[in-house]
């Protein structure tokens, strides 16, 4: 318990038909960066929001830093809450803006004051105490509500998608600040974000929430959540994937061969038995293309049907026996030419495979 | 416009019982209204029912807007439909009704002398007191309206920026959303005065000839006497003193608004 800073236990909360989260249990570390991912409008502002007081969760509940908050109101759980839209006060300056919370607690002027500039500091906007919000950039007002939420010295800080409305080049920007502000603090930090480049970015961990079974499917490191997602949900959340259903046909002692309806594919071995269901899932940059027989695993043939240019990669949407798979590839790749109607050969390295059980009414089946 | 410029034509005008107007260009009926001590006591009655009315409304009003804003479903419903009663009658039926409530047997001293909380009926008819109340009742709903609109064009995440920054219920009240609403305030106290400085039902019906407000003047001026150069005179007066205040407050309205960065330059 005295690990986990922030707790939510079995957390349930419905409008009406909708159920946002089911049992939901949840811990954040002391100190930690952890990011709360999810598809866009599944819940994930709720349950900032119950951590946050704002909503009441239908049963559960919240801890935070061992102290139970259900019957305590949002103003005086001691909680920092940076909001998508930054949510300054329009009709004060950013010097009143970030005061605000102190000046509610009855801090002397002196010490307002001396708190003030040093957080303007920490988010790097030292000197724009006379200014308002309006005369404020997207990028300056995010800092400015960074400031106000982390200058009363919260428990918890809580960012609410904060860097949604920013375009992207001050987004990367705004990401690193993030990270090195937040470091600095020293605050346990939770994040909900829909963008899942973000989370790998900035998270010390990530939690990814499936809205349909309203829980959390998976936390852990950046890493390990990439390389080894834990169900089907989570693989083709992070990062793309592209899957293949079937059934375990044999094992043997490195490898498992398992037939699909786009052909036998064989992966590294892993605990199941033979006649298990199970789902293959390989990432769009670990599939092999080529316009001649290569050898190897796992070798099948298909054709282009797509093919979308991004910069840097190519993606091409290739067609297998029962099967649609997207390949990406670096620009500088030989194979860069393949039009739609080429036929093309496709090579799978059994070791890029992750397999995860697959119950019969799992979609793929 | 045309009207109004009719109207500046006649102001210029001589009076005659028997020609009505003569186009004999004068500034006497300017002279008669402005230098009379009788018609400076009408124009400055007339104001003064404006401020109070303005005062009253807000008073009134804002609570009333604040519990529509936080309301929900029916609730807000119903009290959307009651506020906007005087809309849907005509000026003449509401006045008329006021005269009923007020008169010495009519509603009001009955319902109060009936409970015992006064002894003799109270002198609201023919007053300006009973003026003010009957207007207040009638312009309520623009100041409720201008009002709720900007309490609802107060992002929610405002409110709750506030909360979780410690402050209580009441000082987000009066640190955010209050001066926020600033803006609606403004605007809505601007439209009830412009209204009641030229309003003349109510008046006419509550207040007749004994406290005589210049919208009724200018209409005996035009209407009975038929000295449509006097009454012109009269309107232009009224409506060039009105709009000082009213100037002055939608600058004042509109430097707030760009302040809170509701409006733009």
């Amino acid at each position: 318990m005295s690990e986990s800073y922030v707790s939510l236990q079995d957390i349930s909360k419905s409008y009406g038909q909708l159920v946002v989260c089911r049992n939901l249990s949840l811990a954040a570390k002391k100190g930690e960066f952890l990011s709360l991912l999810g598809p866009s409008g599944c819940g994930k502002s709720t349950i900032l929001n119950i951590i946050a007081g704002f909503v009441r969760p239908d049963q559960g509940h919240v801890y935070v830093g061992d102290e139970l908050m259900d019957e305590i109101p949002p103003s005086r759980r001691n909680l920092g809450m940076v909001f998508q839209n930054y949510a300054l006060f329009p009709h004060m300056s950013v010097y009143d803006n970030v005061a605000f919370g102190l000046r509610i607690r009855k801090y002397p002027e002196g010490e307002t004051k001396e708190r003030v500039t040093n957080a303007l500091q920490l988010v790097r906007l030292p000197g724009l105490e006379a200014r308002f919000p309006g005369q404020l950039s997207g990028g300056q007002q995010q800092r400015v509500a960074l400031a106000r939420a982390l200058v009363i010295r919260p428990k918890v800080l809580l960012l609410d998608e904060p860097l949604s409305n920013l375009d992207a080049k001050l987004r990367k920007e705004m990401q690193n600040e993030l990270k090195l502000i937040q470091k600095e603090a020293g605050v346990t930090t939770i994040y909900v974000t829909h963008d899942q480049e973000e989370a790998l970015t900035l998270s010390d961990r990530i939690a990814v929430l499936n809205p349909s079974v309203g829980k959390v499917d998976q936390v852990g490191e950046p890493e390990e959540i990439y390389a080894n997602p834990s169900t089907e949900f989570v693989a083709g959340f992070i990062g793309a994937s592209n899957f293949f259903s079937g059934g375990v046909k044999s094992i043997d002692e490195h490898e498992m061969e398992v037939q699909t309806d786009s052909g036998l594919i064989y992966v590294r071995r892993r605990p199941f038995k033979v006649g298990d269901p199970c789902l293959l899932a390989i990432r769009p940059e670990s599939v092999r293309v080529a316009t001649v027989k290569i050898q190897g695993k796992n070798v099948l043939e298909g054709e282009v049907v797509h093919r979308a240019y991004a910069g840097f990669s190519l993606r091409y949407e290739i067609m297998l026996p029962n099967n649609r798979i997207s390949a990406n590839i670096p620009i500088t790749h030989s194979v860069k030419n393949l039009r739609k109607g080429d036929r093309v050969i496709i090579q799978l390295d059994p070791q890029d495979f992750i397999v995860m059980k697959r119950s019969l009414h799992t979609k793929g089946s | 416009m045309v009207p109004l410029l009719y109207m500046a034509q006649y102001s210029v005008y001589r009076y005659d019982p028997l020609m009505i107007a003569i186009p004999d260009l004068t500034l006497e009926n300017y002279a008669k209204v402005l230098f009379d001590p009788y018609y400076a006591g009408v124009l400055l009655r007339t104001f003064r029912i404006a401020l109070l009315t303005t005062i009253l409304s807000l008073v009134l009003g804002y609570p009333v807007a604040y519990r529509m804003f936080v309301a929900k479903g029916f609730e807000k419903m119903t009290i959307t439909i009651v506020v906007l009663t005087p809309l849907y009658v005509s000026m003449v039926i509401l006045a008329y009704a006021w005269v009923t409530l007020l008169l010495p047997m009519g509603t009001i001293n009955s319902l109060l002398q009936s409970l015992h909380i006064i002894g003799e009926p109270l002198k609201l008819m023919y007053t300006e007191t009973g003026v003010v109340i009957a207007m207040t009742q009638a312009n309520l709903v623009f100041m409720i309206l201008s009002i709720h609109s900007s309490l609802e064009n107060i992002h929610p995440s405002l409110h709750r920026s506030a909360q979780i920054l410690g402050a209580s219920r009441l000082q987000t009240f009066s640190k955010v959303t209050l001066p926020l609403t600033i803006p609606g305030i403004a605007e809505g106290s601007l439209l009830v005065f412009s209204i009641t400085v030229s309003a003349f039902m109510i008046a006419f019906f509550v207040a007749a000839r004994q406290a005589m407000v210049f919208p009724v003047f200018i209409y005996d001026q035009a209407m009975d006497l038929l000295n449509w150069p006097l009454g012109s005179a009269s309107g232009i007066i009224l409506l060039t003193i009105a709009l000082v205040p009213i100037t002055i407050g939608s600058a004042l309205a509109h430097r707030l608004a760009m302040r809170f960065r509701i409006a733009e330059e």
